[in-house]
């Protein structure tokens, strides 16, 4: 055994599906969630007598995330079209027409941060293919609405060296997509699905097989799956330097936490590669001006980032808000705008913005993001209006509900997919209004009484254990005592 | 009225002209064609399916149009026959195979949907080789189509069932397509003229792709004049097709013009060439010394790398093929068989529903494409048809056209080369050239043995130039080698 431990060594490919409202090789829509094969013609379900035709919106988005890699665009003079040819019943062809060996974007590259240029070999135009299902009774049913959406496959050469490194990378590629309006990158939808290739080598050359991780749902999926693989592939079997280590697809059980075998790849699978008569190649004049077109619209997508990133700045400073948030809230906008709307509604209402804003941002970071994460992650699924947020907010100012109430039973609960006016959805639930004097002081005489030995300590000087006692009022109170009168009253009945 | 011709002996466009005149109704016409059909096509098999209700249809409606004082379109009226390689909307696309059971076709072809919007009737379907792999149209699932020039020898291929259409006057035009030569061929043995146009003149949407970079659709009928009139309506960029031409059609009249002027060039290959009947020699010495007579200035020209061109053609063909035809999988439309698992309902479809030629030419692409092949079989290929196209490009500096015969014999008897594919390979030797080059070609009848069977005179143009042949055939047409008349049983 090497003395060193063993170097992780992974590349990533990339399949990104490209922000075009029609799909690569015909007029069909693209959609998320449509009825199975209701999006589909003769040409993307391969009828006889159906020829492909380029769709310049799918090029267009291609050359610009191509742009905003860093690549070269068509560096070898002409873009082809080449099939490749397999049979599988969702891909109606019996081929696929994607580029071989004059791929439409080469040689790019993404800086992480710790300085590490992650090179990118290629990015190149291909179609999706259908969706199979297996049934449970051995039947196979197949959804074309996919097949024919155009994707940009991007490959990066063997330059990260850890997990975290492989998860920077792949959220520094969504962001550049997204800014450079070359796709949404969804991975709940599908628009963005990562296959690592992982394998560890040795001071002394040798080396582990490359295992290719597929079924990778989210980063954290990434992340956790590129960990466990490094580990796993500690114990090897190791092939000396030089000879050509084997390839070996995983699956990743994201519930079990661990790769699962899928298939070895003993030969190289034979695609009888050819350029597509169907489509005439793209002379590099001819890309000339979407090149321009997207140099132009990345600039313009770059300008209007440091703009808001600047606007951005000064907005955190007068919020008071913390770096991190003000990048997420605002630069990123992760909300989609939400959060700076139930700002502006919560200032108009009176709020101070150094108030607002800190509490909205803890909101919209927290609870709220909790809430749409457990429904798919996207944000129109909360329905609280911004008035409805600036509602709630105004609650919690002038104390007719608690912190505490707000977040666990209005933030937590059903009132974000509903909205509405928050004080009569806490008043029907009992929750409004903070609670009187005495049922404070009722609870809190209950509380002493049912604890004497943490009152004992309590009185012998443990004045922390006195934080378990203010815990049980507030819970028996279901959040809706002020805390400032349950250490009031504690005090005196101590 | 124009002599006591009889409607199936007129060409295309004195037909279209009776029935723009009013002098006969289209309905008529169609009738006429439709019952010559039923009476005789029996012996012939020229047609996998008759759309009389179709045809009778469209006719009464191009009469409604010139009743109403609609002018009259380019083929009003005009009955076509079309190859059932071809889509028409609401009729079985079957490619003479039987793995297309069951498949309606959803819309028309571009070039049959450009007929129809030029008032032309479709009458039907016909019969091919199967996925148009063939030259005698003897590898239809549905049985071989018989010359009716002598029913015992096959009509030519694949188009063979438009070419026996047009002979045996059951259309006046057909429409067709030439992957090598399948247009021309059947053309020359069938004793009509034949057209394959530029590749990319005519879009190929809806033409059951067989070798993509080769396939053009192109027109059968009797006269250059026919000819130039089909090409007008049926070509013209498509945006459905991304090969087709960003041109406009050429005028109906590119075959008018005569030979001032002309230069032509006698391929020597062709004419010197193992295999070549000394008939059809003959006949196409014959055509060059009308070309001679009529102004020409004839000579003799090598294309030294035509010995080259059937081996290039069957490569490139079959591997473009193996791919075109993976799509019939048994999983969308057409036949299925179920098999013990997936790749068995694949291998029991497939094996009952290609024929043995069609099995024969995917392997070859096949293994033509195939890692470890690829670059001793289809990249090779690839060079040597480049190379073929400069030896165009060169006798082109010299020469406006160049001439030959289309095939190297006349109509042969059924079953005579069935079991021996190089031989029927062989057909199409002169012929493969202009499709592997894209270049236009015409074949047009310039005599008979002394059996009376047609032989083929092939003229070729480079790219776009298809006036060029048109108006060389049509000097040869009018020196009437060939007797007018239609055969026989089909005056
Ligand atoms: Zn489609």
């Amino acid at each position: 055994m090497s003395a060193r431990p063993p170097r992780l060594v992974v590349g990533v490919e990339v399949h990104v599906q490209l922000a075009t409202r029609t799909k690569a090789f015909c007029a069909c829509p693209v959609e998320f969630g449509a009825e199975p094969n209701a999006l589909c013609c003769p040409v993307c379900l391969g009828h006889p007598g159906a020829l492909p035709t380029l769709n310049r919106g799918a090029l267009a988005a291609a050359v610009r995330a191509g742009l905003a890699l860093g690549c070269a665009v068509a560096p070898r003079g002409a873009v082809r079209w080449d099939r490749k040819n397999y049979f599988y019943p969702d891909l109606p062809k019996g081929y696929q027409i994607t580029q071989y060996d004059h791929p439409l974007c080469e040689n790019g590259a993404l800086a992480l941060s710790d300085g590490t240029r992650v090179r990118i070999r290629r990015a190149h135009l291909e179609e999706d293919t259908g969706k199979s299902s297996h049934a449970g009774d051995g039947e196979t049913l197949v959804d074309f609405n996919r097949c024919g959406v155009p994707l940009l496959e991007i490959v990066t050469e063997p330059d990260l060296g850890s997990a975290a490194a492989v998860e920077e990378y792949l959220r520094l590629l969504r962001d550049r997509m997204i800014l450079a309006g070359a796709s949404s990158c969804s991975m709940e939808k599908g628009e963005m699905r990562c296959e690592p290739n992982v394998s560890l080598v040795r001071g002394d050359g040798s080396s582990t097989g490359i295992s290719e991780l597929k079924n990778l749902n989210s980063f954290a999926a990434v992340r956790a799956a590129v960990a466990f693989e490094a580990k796993r592939l500690e114990e090897g079997p190791w092939h000396p330097a030089g000879a050509a280590p084997p390839r070996t697809t995983y699956g990743w059980d994201d519930a079990g936490g661990r790769t699962i075998l899928q298939r070895t790849k003993e030969t190289a699978a034979d695609y009888r590669y050819f350029p597509e008569p169907d489509l005439p190649d793209l002379p590099a004049e001819a890309l000339a001006g979407f090149v321009a077109e997207g140099r132009a619209a990345l600039a313009a997508a770059d300008a209007d980032r440091s703009a808001a990133a600047g606007r951005a700045r000064a907005e955190a400073v007068r919020l008071g808000l913390a770096a991190d948030q003000a990048d997420l809230l605002l630069v990123r906008d992760l909300t989609g705008g939400r959060f700076a709307a139930a700002l502006a509604a919560a200032e108009g209402a009176g709020a101070p913005a150094a108030e607002a804003g800190p509490a909205l941002a803890g909101w919209f970071l927290g609870p709220l993001a909790g809430w749409v994460n457990g429904r798919g992650g996207d944000w129109a699924a909360l329905r609280a209006s911004a008035g409805d947020l600036a509602a709630a907010l105004g609650l919690q100012r002038t104390g007719k509900a608690t912190a505490q109430v707000v977040k666990e039973h209005l933030l937590a609960g059903e009132w974000p997919g509903t909205g509405g006016d928050p004080a009569a959805f806490l008043a029907g639930r009992g929750l409004l209004g903070g609670a009187g004097e005495e049922a404070v002081r009722a609870a809190c005489a209950e509380v002493v009484a049912a604890n004497p030995d943490v009152v004992a300590k309590i009185r012998a000087g443990k004045t922390a254990a006195r934080g378990a006692l203010v815990g049980q009022v507030m819970k028996r109170m279901r959040g809706t005592a002020d805390p400032g009168a349950v250490n009031r009253i504690l005090d005196g009945l101590l | 009225m124009a002599g006591g011709l009889p409607l199936h002996a007129l060409p295309a466009a004195a037909l279209r002209d009776r029935i723009a005149s009013r002098e006969v109704s289209a309905e008529e016409a169609a009738r006429h064609f439709l019952d010559r059909i039923a009476r005789l096509d029996g012996g012939i098999g020229a047609f996998l399916r008759v759309d009389a209700e179709g045809a009778l249809r469209s006719a009464r409606a191009s009469d409604a149009r010139l009743d109403a004082g609609g002018a009259p379109r380019p083929l009003e009226g005009v009955p076509v026959a079309v190859k059932d390689n071809l889509n028409v909307e609401g009729l079985p696309t079957t490619c003479a195979s039987r793995i297309l059971e069951g498949f309606v076709a959803p819309r028309d072809a571009t070039a049959v949907a450009r007929l129809r919007a030029a008032g032309a009737v479709i009458l039907g379907k016909t019969n091919l080789d199967e996925f148009a792999m063939g030259s005698s149209t003897e590898n239809s699932a549905f049985g071989p189509t018989r010359n009716p020039r002598d029913p015992s020898r096959v009509p030519g291929g694949s188009s063979g069932g438009s070419a026996a259409a047009v002979a045996a006057g059951f259309a006046p035009l057909a429409l067709g397509s030439d992957t090598g030569g399948s247009i021309r061929q059947p053309a020359a043995l069938c004793g009509i003229l034949g057209l394959k146009p530029t590749y990319g003149r005519v879009s190929r949407s809806g033409l059951v792709a067989f070798g993509s970079s080769l396939d053009q659709v192109g027109p059968l009928c009797r006269t250059a004049a026919d000819a130039a009139l089909a090409l007008s309506v049926i070509a013209g960029r498509d945006p459905m097709d991304a090969t087709s031409l960003a041109l406009e059609a050429p005028a109906a009249s590119l075959a008018e013009g005569g030979l001032r002027g002309m230069r032509v060039g006698v391929v020597k290959e062709h004419l010197e060439g193992e295999g070549l009947e000394p008939a059809v020699k003959a006949a196409v010495e014959a055509a060059v010394g009308v070309l001679r007579a009529g102004g020409a200035e004839v000579r003799e020209v090598s294309l030294p790398r035509s010995g080259d061109g059937i081996a290039v053609y069957y490569l490139v063909a079959t591997s473009e093929a193996s791919s075109n035809l993976a799509r019939f999988d048994g999983v969308r439309y057409g036949l299925r068989v179920e098999g013990r698992d997936l790749a068995g309902m694949y291998e029991e479809t497939r094996d009952r529903g290609f024929g043995t030629e069609v099995k024969r030419r995917i392997l070859l692409g096949t293994f033509a494409l195939s890692a470890g092949y690829a670059d001793a079989y289809y990249q090779r290929a690839l060079r040597v048809r480049r190379l073929i196209a400069d030896d165009l490009d060169r006798a082109f500096r010299e020469v406006d056209v160049l001439v030959g015969p289309t095939a190297p014999t006349v109509a042969f008897p059924l079953g005579e080369k069935i079991e021996d594919p190089l031989a029927m390979y062989l057909c199409d030797v002169f012929a493969v050239t202009a499709n592997l080059a894209g270049i236009p070609a015409v074949s047009v009848p310039c005599g008979a043995d002394p059996a009376g069977l047609p032989a083929g005179f092939q003229v070729m143009a480079p790219a776009l130039r298809e006036d060029a042949a048109l108006r060389a055939a049509a000097a040869v047409e009018a020196a009437g080698l060939l007797p007018a008349a239609l055969p026989g049983a089909f005056a």
